[in-house]
């Protein structure tokens, strides 16, 4: 029952990125339920403007009820919340997920936390994180400080 | 067949967005209603997400129980019953299009397009529901009754069955009646009009007849006849013999068996006895076939004699190549001891010069105090070894001062800058291969 409504759930959520994209955010790689590659345009008139990232997204059979993992893969933003690993800091990646967030509202998320970065620097504790994080952003006990962003 | 999934239908038209689940992002399935804060899911969309977390996925509003869920609104559930939606069979070529509430009735009962598999046993063909009269006319595997003998028989095996059904009637090829087919291998054996020979053929009787004059006509004036009796003793006489032979032959193999295990056995035994006492056995083929062999004790001594002739001949060559060792170790020695003589020349021709450098040196010091004193004290200084060397020399005898004297004369007339000992020295050793005997060489 969960594999049927996970793979229907992923071929509407994907007809309807194909069909009607959100500005700036493109299918780039969905071969399979497995793995999306999505990519992201930096918005005019922010400090992303002209650059151009690619998100990473990895879903289980048991997606929408879990959430989907999610990282920066290639070009990683420079921003206080997205590590230089790839992983970003947004809560409703971890524990504020819920299962009627999709791919679509994820990416917007994620641009419009771009859009808002006032200084592009690297988290503060970048260093210490990335050398002792998992691979999967999943497996870090985030703690969310600023959830205005 | 397979429960309807109403998750998975394709609707005639655009549903309205609100009576579309967030969670699974289709029209709702049996709608449910949070209470406390109203949003609406489908039932098992909502229990699926309140197991991993108990909150509201819209609002995140806490929820603290199933019961909390209730059915949605008469009017909401009417309302996505109603929507049109395609026949799933759509794509096989259902067009059925109807509300949601009733496409199950028509998938379980009315459509046409829902494959089913034929009933009859060993057929199982895939089959359109609408084809299946049309199959079953013509299923390969629909059991019918053959006209003439009644029995059952699977459509597609027809053929077959009326070449070998047993009431297929044949007629017989000698008296032309007509027969079913179970009943003329009894009649071909006694049909009276079939072609027969004697009961004594065997034994020689020539005659050929149709079966039914055989035994009114021709036995009782068969020639055979009359011996019938004799020709059964015979035939049971020869029948014993068979087997008596059969017997002989058998027995006849076994022996056979036995004697090639005999020869084997024989063979590995002289094998041994080969490999025991070598002497006795150098020919194990000459010894059986040849009877005039030389006696064993004659071969041993020649075997003997050519042994010791053997070792002659090894004690020859190894003297020649003694002989031979001796006379290039003789020249290696000479050789050696000339270079060494030669040698030995050297050093004594270096000794005289030494020598004879000091006795120069010594007279001139008599002769210049002063000036030769510094130079010798100078070397002196530079190494121990001079003064060693200075003290030796002046120790020496007059015969060899008086033989230094000459050849200093002839060497090296005496300068005005002595360069010191140790210089000195070592241009003597440079002088070295100059020296006449050298040059003989
Ligand atoms: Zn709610
Ligand atoms: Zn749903
Ligand atoms: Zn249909
Ligand atoms: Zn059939
Ligand atoms: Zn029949
Ligand atoms: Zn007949
Ligand atoms: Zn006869």
């Amino acid at each position: 029952m969960s594999t049927t409504l996970f793979s229907k759930r992923l071929s509407k959520e994907l007809i309807d990125l194909k069909i009607n994209p959100p500005a700036g955010i493109e299918v780039a790689e969905s071969d399979t339920f497995k793995c999306w590659k999505l990519s992201l345009d930096g918005v005019e008139g922010t400090l992303y403007a002209g650059e151009r990232f690619t998100l990473e997204f990895r879903f289980t059979p048991n997606y929408p009820m879990e959430s989907p993992e999610v990282v920066f893969v290639g070009n990683i933003p420079i921003h206080p919340h997205i590590y230089s690993n790839g992983h970003i800091c947004l809560n409703v990646l971890y524990n504020q997920w819920s299962p009627v967030l999709s791919v679509r509202s994820v990416c917007l998320s994620i641009q419009s936390m771009l859009s808002s970065c006032t200084t592009k620097e690297p988290p503060p504790d970048n260093n210490h994180y990335v050398k002792t994080a998992k691979a999967s952003p999943k497996q870090t006990q985030w703690s969310f400080h600023d959830d205005s962003v | 067949m397979e429960a309807l999934d109403l998750r998975s239908l394709l609707y005639v038209e655009t549903v309205n967005s609100n009576l579309i689940c967030c969670i699974c992002h289709t029209p709702f399935v049996d709608p449910v209603v949070i209470e406390s804060c109203g949003h609406t899911f489908c039932r098992s969309c909502i229990s699926q997400a309140i197991t991993s977390r108990p909150t509201c996925p819209v609002d995140r509003s806490r929820l603290s129980d199933v019961s909390e869920l209730k059915p949605a609104s008469k009017i909401i559930s009417n309302m996505v019953n109603e929507l049109l939606v395609h026949c799933p069979n759509n794509d096989l070529g259902c067009n059925y299009q109807g509300q949601r509430q009733l496409l199950n009735c028509h998938f379980k009962e009315g459509c046409m397009f829902t494959i089913i598999e034929c009933c009859n046993e060993g057929c199982q063909e895939a089959i359109f529901k609408k084809d299946l009269t049309s199959h079953m006319e013509k299923c390969r595997a629909k059991v019918i009754d053959h006209e003439i003998c009644k029995c059952k028989v699977q459509l597609g095996t027809l053929e077959g069955h009326c070449d070998s059904c047993p009431m297929k009637h044949i007629e017989c090829p000698h008296c032309c009646t007509t027969l079913p087919q179970s009943a003329i291998d009894v009649h071909l054996e006694e049909c009276p009009e079939r072609l027969s020979t004697c009961l004594y053929a065997e034994y020689g009787c020539s005659w050929a007849g149709r079966q039914r004059d055989l035994l009114e006509v021709h036995i009782p004036s068969c020639p055979f006849e009359p011996l019938k009796d004799f020709f059964i003793t015979y035939k049971q006489r020869n029948e014993i013999l068979e087997q008596d032979n059969k017997q002989l032959r058998t027995t006849v193999q076994d022996l056979n068996k036995t004697v090639t295990s005999l020869q084997n056995q024989l063979s590995s035994i002289s094998d041994w006895l080969a490999s025991m006492f070598p002497s006795h056995f150098l020919n194990p083929d000459n010894t059986i076939t040849t009877s005039e062999r030389p006696p064993p004790l004659l071969t041993t001594h020649e075997l003997l004699l050519s042994e010791n002739e053997h070792f002659k001949n090894d004690i020859e060559t190894l003297n020649v190549n003694l002989t031979d060792l001796e006379l290039r170790q003789n020249v290696a020695l000479m050789t050696e001891s000339l270079r060494t003589q030669e040698e030995i020349q050297n050093l004594k021709n270096i000794c005289h010069s030494l020598r004879m450098q000091m006795y120069y040196l010594l007279m001139e010091r008599r002769g210049d105090e002063p000036s030769v004193r510094n130079v010798v004290n100078t070397s002196v200084a530079r190494s121990g070894l001079t003064g060693s060397l200075v003290s030796g020399i002046s120790g020496t005898n007059g015969s060899n001062l008086s033989e230094a004297d000459v050849l200093t004369t002839t060497i090296r007339p005496p300068g005005p800058n002595i360069p010191s000992s140790v210089q000195t020295l070592r241009k003597f050793g440079s002088f070295v291969p100059d020296s006449p005997r050298q040059e003989k060489l």
